[in-house]
């Protein structure tokens, strides 16, 4: 998969559209600065089989990934979190590395928008 | 449709993810509002307790204290439970919205949240609180503190009690001629001062005054809070209405305005106290025989031209010192026994 196709254009210009170009950007940023950190406690609290921690870690990347349009990302941010309300972490830990390496894709994405 | 140009407010954004937190309020930011954020649960009600917001955006998934317990703290608190709250949401968590609405939050967004329908919610939700403000004000002017604060523990239950008081009916005795003689700028001057000078005495012996129809006016000693001594404070309250009367008197002959004089009714015993009208529309009021007969007993007064009269319940709760004239008995309209009623002569109070 390209790095492009990991961002909706559409959803980062309507939020564009209805703030500003530097607000976007400072979203961005925060986004970039606080996913790291959950995607860490992602990996924590299954460790420690920790379902309520777990499901909030999802559940924040779900919510912030759908606000800069890194969808791919919200959507397997989505079933952790539904993995983690069912109680049903057994298969997680690929899909915790999978949504990792997304994040790369996706921050690379924005990286390469700021500078080009 | 009218453009949500909301007045600023102070709004509480709460969510523990902080790309959400900037996209709520920054978004608001440029609308002139001032936002304040809190990370959990328990910030957002130390920071509610703590200092005045006129609203709040509530996450429901947070760690430490979630939405769903914000809500319940708000409304076990009688100072935040009218609190206006907005549930912030994704369009996955329908049944949690519908949760969250349930106990009480006003409205909600699903997030992400789209700048412009934030700013039209936040507008909307402002105004509501606005006028809702305007309405507890307006209850505490008209029906006394104490009314509004019984309506706001109890709720509008619109059920009746039994509950034993003093009822007091006055008014101003030819009212008519006078409203005929005068200008309505005066009359209008006339009655706004004679309201505040018998506001004063009835609140100041512990009485609400739940009824003003022109020149009239009905006062109930010992609900909706109990009074120790209610029918004694009625009448103790009637003594300093009649010499207030005599001082704005003085006052209106010093200017050459029109002087009054008023009468007073009291009865004391059991009354059916309750909130009666609309969801719209209510008033604390007291009805039964007891009220009856002080309405009674005020009208009465012009033909005995004494300016109180009391029944003799309240007479046989008055401290001794307190002079009362017996005034024979009354054949009060619609009753089938006489009673025996009392006059109390004026200059005796304090």
């Amino acid at each position: 998969m390209s790095p492009q196709s990991e961002i909706d254009m559409a959803t980062l210009e309507e939020l564009q559209a209805t703030t500003d170009a530097e607000f976007v950007a400072e979203i961005v940023d925060a986004f970039c600065e606080d996913t790291p950190r959950h995607i860490a406690e992602l990996r924590e609290s299954l460790a420690k089989q920790d379902l309520d921690t777990f499901r909030r870690a999802a559940h924040s990347i779900k919510s912030s990934s759908k606000i800069v349009g890194a969808l791919n990302l919200a959507s397997q941010a989505a079933e952790l979190e539904q993995m983690a309300r069912d109680g049903k972490l057994e298969d997680a830990a690929g899909e915790v590395e999978s949504l990792a390496a997304s994040y790369e894709s996706v921050q690379q994405a924005f990286m390469e928008g700021t500078h080009g | 449709m009218a453009k949500a140009q909301s007045v600023p407010g102070r709004l509480l954004v709460v969510d523990d993810n902080k790309v959400n937190r900037l996209l709520l309020g920054r978004g608001l930011e440029p609308q002139g509002h001032t936002v304040a954020f809190a990370e959990n649960g328990r910030k957002a009600l130390e920071m509610l307790r703590a200092e005045p917001f006129d609203l709040m955006l509530l996450d429901i998934e947070m760690p430490i204290m979630d939405g769903y317990q914000v809500l319940e703290a708000l409304s076990a608190d009688p100072h935040l439970r009218d609190f206006p709250v907005i549930v912030t949401s994704s369009l996955d968590e329908m049944d949690a919205v519908v949760k969250c609405i349930e106990m009480g939050a006003e409205d909600f967004l699903t997030k992400p949240v789209n700048p412009v329908l934030l700013r039209a919610r936040i507008g909307a939700g402002l105004e509501k609180k606005r006028l809702r403000d305007q309405q507890r004000d307006m209850i505490r002017r008209f029906a006394t503190s104490d009314v509004a604060d019984d309506l706001v523990t109890s709720g509008f239950s619109l059920g009746g009690k039994y509950v034993e008081a003093s009822a007091m009916f006055s008014d101003i005795r030819s009212f008519t001629s006078i409203v005929e003689s005068r200008t309505p700028a005066e009359i209008i001057d006339l009655l706004n001062t004679y309201y505040t000078l018998m506001f004063e005495a009835i609140e100041g012996h512990g009485g609400i005054v739940n009824q003003m129809v022109g020149d009239g006016l009905m006062a109930i000693f010992g609900a909706p809070t109990p009074l120790p001594n209610h029918a004694e404070q009625a009448v103790l309250a009637a003594l300093e209405m009649q010499e207030m009367v005599e001082l704005f008197n003085l006052d209106q002959a010093a200017q050459g305005k029109q002087q009054i004089r008023i009468g007073v009714g009291i009865a004391t015993g059991q009354m059916i106290a309750g909130y009666t009208g609309t969801q719209n529309r209510a008033t604390y009021t007291c009805v039964g025989d007891t009220v009856n007969l002080a309405a009674r007993l005020e009208a009465h007064t012009k033909a005995v031209g004494e300016p109180i009269l009391i029944d003799e319940a309240t007479k046989e709760s008055l401290d001794s010192s307190l002079v009362t004239r017996a005034q024979g008995m009354f054949q009060a309209k619609g009753k089938a026994q006489e009673v025996v009623i009392y006059s109390v002569p004026v200059g005796q109070s304090g």
